[in-house]
This record gives structure tokens, sequence and C-alpha cells, in this order.
């Protein structure tokens, strides 16, 4: 049960004849009659035991983009419904209009469009739908809640998609481009065509010529078909913040990027979220549309605070593919973590495939390096002077033991993996 | 996808399973409130149910100031106590009484009674044949009880008092207490009357004693309320003299005035006078449109909605805490070798000499690129650490200064 501001302003108002006639009768008379109204409203109104509530939440909505959930209502009492219903959607829903009045007259239905502006990825969720049913007078109302759930998937915003079309006339480039110092043995043979001035001398197909009686250069286009693997580390690493967003999220728009582009490359993407055990796999293998699989399996993703199981990758990505492949990691470079288990795995991985470690760089670190103003800060700045020197030992044992590693700002990861990916296809080493 | 059109509806509860779900969720507030209430109630049956009262001289007061004991102890010897706290109460019960049977016990602490009322009271007595014990009455009162009586001071007392007269009960009781009473607090009156007794020592003959009656023996006043209070009762001769004088008739009627003496219009005018008629009505009725309105405002629309919050932490989090490390411990040589350290890696860098590059050399190439001195370059790069704070502020500016200038050339 509640009452309405109506009902408050008339017990307000009845204050006037208990002042104009003064005396128990008079109050009391006033309270029977308030007493009166509510009951009367109450009877009169359509109980809200007797609404049928229907979902209709759509499929998967982007990360800033806006959405509306219809909540679809059936009134089966014989009293007109004149409510105020209130959908339960968490707060991140960014749900502006959550709150709506609805008349439905008896038997009839309407359907109630509330906007949603997401502030978070994931599986959001409303658990519940409160009907506030006012009788005729709009004095009182009953109230019930219907647990009626529902879940939106919102998906990572891949800002980084804006960065594909240069890569991607990059990658064109490569394509049909007379392989010019590199004639080993991973890239393919395209085609023959007329030497122009600035070919290479030595992609001259000598047989071809003598056939043409003009000179012909051997083309090469880039390997396709070939495996990229991508492992995206969810442990506690990933749960640090860096500028506005976690390491999970810059891993995620780094993924994405580059899976678009491999697949579009003709490469066949593999994508594992692994901490302890898998949270996601998507495979270019299967059928359908791999950017959508990828986005709604990497959606739900969370950080979880546990150590990252590093003997076990190496199994995973050998389930995923037994050949050679390239395999990306994206995970921290932070020391400690990366000590232990990091330089093993590299160790290990690349033995068989190409390995290839992205990392996300604080720029705070470099900020506070350079900042000597105070004595605290000195500090700080002798603090991120060692914490910078742990990082580029890593980096270069990591090296050594035959991995490229990506090391950059959140903002400039995406796209520095993406030209990593292309530097090695033109080189060949996939 | 997903077009979930699966149809929700209220579950339909038994008034039962409510019950018992409201008893889940409210069991904490509900067993704390009934422990509230039933503490309350106790306190307050416990504190006022057995009848007791907490005035001066009550005969329902067992503590140290009232009179409970003398009371009890006259009813188990057949006298009827009947207490009065009014005049007309007091005048009631004489006439109820019957001639010639009651004594008035008459106590008025603070003095509330007109002359006027107490000549009325003395008066009401004398025809009812009824005598009049008075407890420490003003000098007014006494007047108006007697005028063979009259009141001679204060005293601040004695230990003891013998009776030095020949009133009978006095001379039976022998010694009472001199001082101590209303325990040690209050002034001790002396009266001068026909009889005279217990004039306390130094002031024989002149001053009055604690006890005084008029020639017919119908009127006497006590000085010494702590006589016959709880405390007191049992000292010396305290009890003999209170039961001598009390226990004399068969009724006895304890009268102790109150502010029911008061003659109406003597009273202030309450508040409620002042104020209008429709004051109270009207603010009692605020009041509940109060109630109604946080009811309005509070409540809820379905219960709240719980965000589940991922785990974030901030990435500089271990920076900051080894900065302060640092700082605590004042590792001055550590922090300037860190940054020194860090400083020849860039330069070598910058200056193409590689990783494996000896530091000397690298501060010689620095020194060379920037035309600095050697000697300086090589103190800021290798010389010895700095001691203070101070000087480790200004070196780590000065290998700040000199990477940029490398940079710049």
């Amino acid at each position: 049960m509640a009452i309405s501001g109506r009902f408050f302003l008339v017990a307000l108002a009845a204050v006037v004849p208990i002042i104009a006639v003064p005396g128990p009768a008079t109050w009391l008379l006033a309270l029977g009659v308030l007493l009166f109204i509510v009951v009367l409203d109450l009877s009169l109104a359509a109980s809200p035991r007797h609404v049928v509530v229907r979902r209709v939440i759509p499929s998967g909505v982007r990360l800033g983009e806006q959405t509306t959930a219809v909540l679809r209502l059936a009134n089966e009492s014989t009293r007109p419904l004149n409510a105020v219903v209130k959908d339960g959607w968490q707060p991140s829903a960014g749900a502006s209009n959550a709150l709506q009045t609805v008349r439905v007259r008896p038997g009839e239905r309407a359907a109630l469009g509330v906007a949603l502006l997401p502030a978070r990825r994931g599986d959001l969720l409303t658990r519940h739908v409160t009907i506030r049913s006012f009788g005729p007078l709009g004095m009182a109302a009953r109230q019930q809640t219907i647990e009626a759930p529902g879940t939106l998937r919102v998906l990572p915003a891949f800002h980084s998609k804006r960065h594909l079309p240069s890569k991607l006339r990059k990658l064109r480039e490569l394509d049909g481009k007379a392989a010019v110092q590199i004639r080993g043995a991973g890239t393919e043979f395209d085609s023959l065509r007329d030497y122009v001035r600035g070919d290479d001398v030595r992609s001259i197909d000598w047989r071809a010529t003598a056939r043409r009686r003009d000179v012909v250069v051997r083309t090469w286009r880039p390997e396709r078909d070939r495996r990229v693997v991508i492992v995206l580390d969810t442990s506690r690493t990933s749960a640090a913040r860096i500028e506005d967003e976690t390491a999970l999220d810059t891993g995620i728009e780094a993924s994405l990027l580059l899976a678009v582009l491999a697949e579009r490359g003709g490469d066949r993407v593999s994508l594992i979220a692994y901490d302890r055990r898998v949270r996601t796999q998507v495979s270019s293998t299967g059928k359908g549309n791999m950017l959508n699989a990828m986005v709604q399996g990497l959606a739900p993703l969370e950080p979880e605070l546990i150590e990252l199981n590093n003997q076990a990758i190496p199994g995973a990505v050998r389930a995923v593919t037994s050949h050679r492949s390239l395999v990306v990691l994206v995970t921290s470079l932070d020391a400690g973590a990366a000590e232990e288990g990091l330089i093993p795995l590299v160790a290990s991985l690349s033995q068989k495939h190409v390995v290839v470690v992205a990392s996300v760089r604080d720029p705070a670190v470099d900020a506070a390096r350079r900042d000597r103003r105070t004595t605290t800060l000195t500090y700080r700045a002798a603090a991120a002077e060692h914490a910078l020197n742990r990082r580029a030992a890593i980096t270069a044992v990591l090296k050594q033991a035959g991995a490229s590693v990506v090391d950059a700002p959140p903002q400039e990861l995406p796209p520095q993996l993406a030209d990593m990916y292309i530097r090695l296809k033109a080189a060949g080493r996939l | 996808m997903s077009n979930t059109e699966q149809a929700f509806r209220a579950e339909s509860a038994s008034p039962a399973h409510t019950m018992k779900r409201w008893w889940g969720k409210y069991r904490f507030w509900l067993i704390c409130s009934g422990a509230f209430i039933t503490l309350s109630l106790l306190g307050y049956f416990l504190g006022t149910g057995s009848g007791q009262t907490a005035g001066a001289l009550s005969i329902t007061n067992p503590a140290p100031a009232g009179a409970q004991a003398a009371a009890s102890v006259l009813r188990t010897q057949g006298v009827t106590v009947t207490a009065a706290d009014s005049l007309a109460a007091a005048t009631a019960a004489l006439d109820a009484n019957g001639p010639g049977t009651s004594t008035v016990l008459f106590y008025d602490p603070k003095n509330l009674l007109s002359s006027a009322q107490v000549a009325s009271l003395s008066l009401r007595a004398e025809k009812a044949g009824a005598a009049i014990v008075a407890i420490t009455p003003a000098p007014l009162a006494v007047k108006g009880l007697s005028a063979e009586i009259s009141s001679s001071g204060t005293t601040a007392g004695t230990p003891t008092v013998a009776p030095q007269c020949t009133q009978p009960d006095a001379v039976a009781a022998g010694m009472i207490d001199g001082s101590a009473g209303n325990n040690g607090k209050g002034p001790l009156h002396l009266y001068k009357g026909v009889q005279t007794c217990f004039m306390p020592s130094g002031t024989a003959g002149t001053a009055g004693g604690y006890l005084a009656g008029n020639g017919t023996g119908s009127v006497v006043v006590l000085g010494n309320a702590g006589i016959i209070s709880n405390q007191n009762l049992a000292n010396r001769g305290n009890a003999a003299l209170a039961f001598r004088l009390l226990g004399d008739s068969p009724n006895l009627i304890w009268y102790t005035a109150s502010v029911k003496d008061i003659p109406v219009a003597d009273q202030p005018p309450t508040l409620a006078e002042f104020t209008p008629e429709w004051i109270f009505p009207a603010s009692a009725w605020l009041l509940l449109v109060a109630v109604l309105g946080m009811l309005w405002k509070g409540r809820r629309n379905g219960p709240l909605v719980a965000e589940p919050l991922p785990v974030i932490v901030k990435s500089s989090e271990t920076l900051t805490g080894r900065a302060r490390l640092y700082q605590d411990a004042r590792a001055v040589e550590t922090a300037i070798q860190t940054l020194r350290q860090a400083a020849l890696t860039r330069l070598a860098r910058t200056l193409r000499l590689g990783n494996a590059a000896p530091p000397a050399a690298v501060a010689e190439a620095a020194a060379a690129a920037t035309g600095r001195k050697q000697l300086d370059v090589h103190a800021l790069l290798l010389g010895a650490a700095p001691t203070s704070e101070k000087d480790m502020l200004s070196m780590a500016a000065e290998l700040a200064a000199l990477e940029e200038e490398v940079a710049q050339r």
C-alpha cells in the first residue's frame, strides 16, 4: 500500500476545519473521512496481482549506445489500471525513465519503453517490476512487486574500430606487393607481372622472362590461412585501472581490433580468455559472424582476483590448434607476476609458435618519473624509475626468448598491436 | 533474438507464507522493539507498582527519609492510620471517625498552608476532640494551631537531649536525638509553650525546646522531624516518644500538606489557559500529517536494486607504496642510485653507446656532448651519494636537466 501527494494535501487541508471548530469531534471526524477515502480508493483500485508482465529486451547493445527495453503489461483484472510502474534495472543500466505512469483498461495491454544508456560492459540485470495501482481518486494505491528477471548484454565499445580502415589499407598494400627483401619460405607466389623500374632485380623470374622476351617479375602475396591465437589474461593483474579503464578493457579493445584485422587478412583467429580456466573461447573456424561471436563472448568478462595459471596456457593453445601459429599474449608486464610465470611460458611457447606479448603501459609512471619538484615527488620518481627498469629488464628477457613485445599506453595499444601483426605478416613470419 | 515473451505474474502466496516472510525479514527489529517495550513496562511497574512513594515522612516511603516504619508499627498496635494529602480530606476523615477518637499528624514541610487554613484545622480538631501533633510547623502556623505555643527559632542541634519537663510522654521517652533530624539537613525548630521539653543544652529555660504543648495537651508541636523517620526511629527514646504521641487514640490521620491545599486562584495560570483552544488539536493533526508525509515520500517503488561492482585496482598503487617506503626510510642513497642508473641507461641510448657501455664512458660522452666540465658530469653521475634530502632533490633536478640537454643536442 502507498499514499499519494494528493492524499497528503487533503490531510493538510483538513487542518482548516479543525482550527475553525476545535474539539475532539472535528478531529475524529477528519480522521474518519481520511480513513474512508483510503479504504474506498484501495477497494476500487485494480489489483496489481492481476497484471501480467512480459519483457522484450534487445539481444545486445554496444557500450555507449542507447537502447530501449520494452515492458508489456496486460491488465487481467476487471477494473481500469491506473498505475505507476517501476522497472528494477540496476543503476549502471542507466534507465532514465524507469518510473512511468500508465493507464490500462480492463482486459487490455500496454507497452512501456524504458530507455537504457548502459554505463558498464557486461550482463546488466533487472530483477523485478513494481506496480503501484492507484484507485479512481488517486489518493491511495496498492503496490505489488512482481519478480520478472531480465538481462541486457552490453558489448564492448570497440572504440579501436576507428583504426580499422587505415590498418586494413596497410594490409591490402601487402597484397600483390613484390616481395622485396624477403624471399623466405613463408611468402606465397601470387602472379607474374611486367618489370617496372624500382622492382628488386632479385625477384625477376628468368624463366618467364625468357618465354615472354620481356622482363617479368614474380610477385608475392602474404600467406593466408595462418593461425592467430589471442590469449587474453583475465587474472588479477587485469583488474588494474590505467587511465580510464581496466587493463582488461584495453586488452579487449586490442584483441577485437587484431581479430577483425587478421580475419580480413585471411587468417584464422581464435581467442581464449584465461586465468585458471577458460572464461571464453571463440574461433573463426566456425560459421557466422566472427566479430559478433567475439563481442558476445567478451562482454561478460570481468577481472578475477586469482593468479594466472601459466603452466596451463600451452595446453589451452594446443587445444585450439596444433599448427604453428601467432600467439598473442595480452597480459601484464608487472614485475613479480611476469618473472614467475610469463618468462618460462614465453620461452616454451616460442619454441613452436611466434609469440607477441602485449601489455598496457601506465602513462602515470612515465609522468611520475619526470616530476622531481619536491622531495616526496623525487622519491616517487625514483620508485617509478625502479618500476620502469624492472619492466625494461623483463622486456629484454622476453625479446631474448624470441618474443615480440608491444608495451603501450591504453590508447596506443590496439593500433600498435595491429601494426605488429602487419609487420610480422609482411615479414612472412606467420 | 531473446524476445523473452515469458509472462511474469505476482506469485500467489498464502497469508501464512507472507507472514513467515515478514517475520524472516523484520525479525531483528520486532524482537528488539518487543524487548524494549517489555523492559520499559517492567521498569515502570517495579518503580511504582508496589505503592511506594518518595515523599519525606510519607507512610508509604520505605526510604530513610520516609515514615513507613512508624505507620506500620502503629497499625500492628491496632491504630488505624489514614493518609490525607489535603485539608479537606483530613477534616473529612476527622468527621468520619467520630468525636474523641482521632489524632491528627500535621506535616507541612513546604509551608503551603495559610495561617487561616491552619487555624481552621485546629478549630475542627478541637471540635472533634482530636489531638494535633504538628511536625516542624512554621512560626505563623504555630500561632494558628494554638495561641499558647510560639516558635522560638532554630538550632544547630546537639547529639542528644533530655526531657527536662514533666510532660508524661517526654518523661517516658527519656533521652531522644537532639540532631540528625531530616538526615542532618534542614533546621531543627524550637518552640515554647505551656509545656516545653527537650531543650538543647546551653539554651535551657530561655530558647525553647523540640517539644512544646498547650495547656490541655491537645496540641503538641515537635521540632525534629527526624524522630519519626525510618532512619532514626529506632534510636534512643525516639520510638517511645513517637508512638506515645501518635498512638494515643484508635485513629491516626496522617495529614501531609500538598499542592491541593493551595486555593485555585493562587495557582499561576497554566500555559493551556494562555493558548487558543485550537492549538492542541491543530498541532496534533499536523503531527499526524507529518507522519503521512513521511509515508508518502518514504514509500519506495519496490525493493532496492544492488549494483554488482567489479574489482578495480588503481594501477600505480605499488609505485606509490614503494615511494612512501623510500621516504619513510629516508633512503636517499637508494633513490639517487636508481635515478642515476636510469639516467645513465637513457644517456647511453641517446648517445648511441650501446647497453654495455661502461658508466665512466657515458659520463665522458655526456660531458663532451654538452660542453660541461668532465669532473662535474662525472661527479653528478658517478660521484658520492648525497647525504641529505635537500642535496638529493637538487641532484635529481640536475640529472633531469643533463638528460634534457643531451637529448636536445
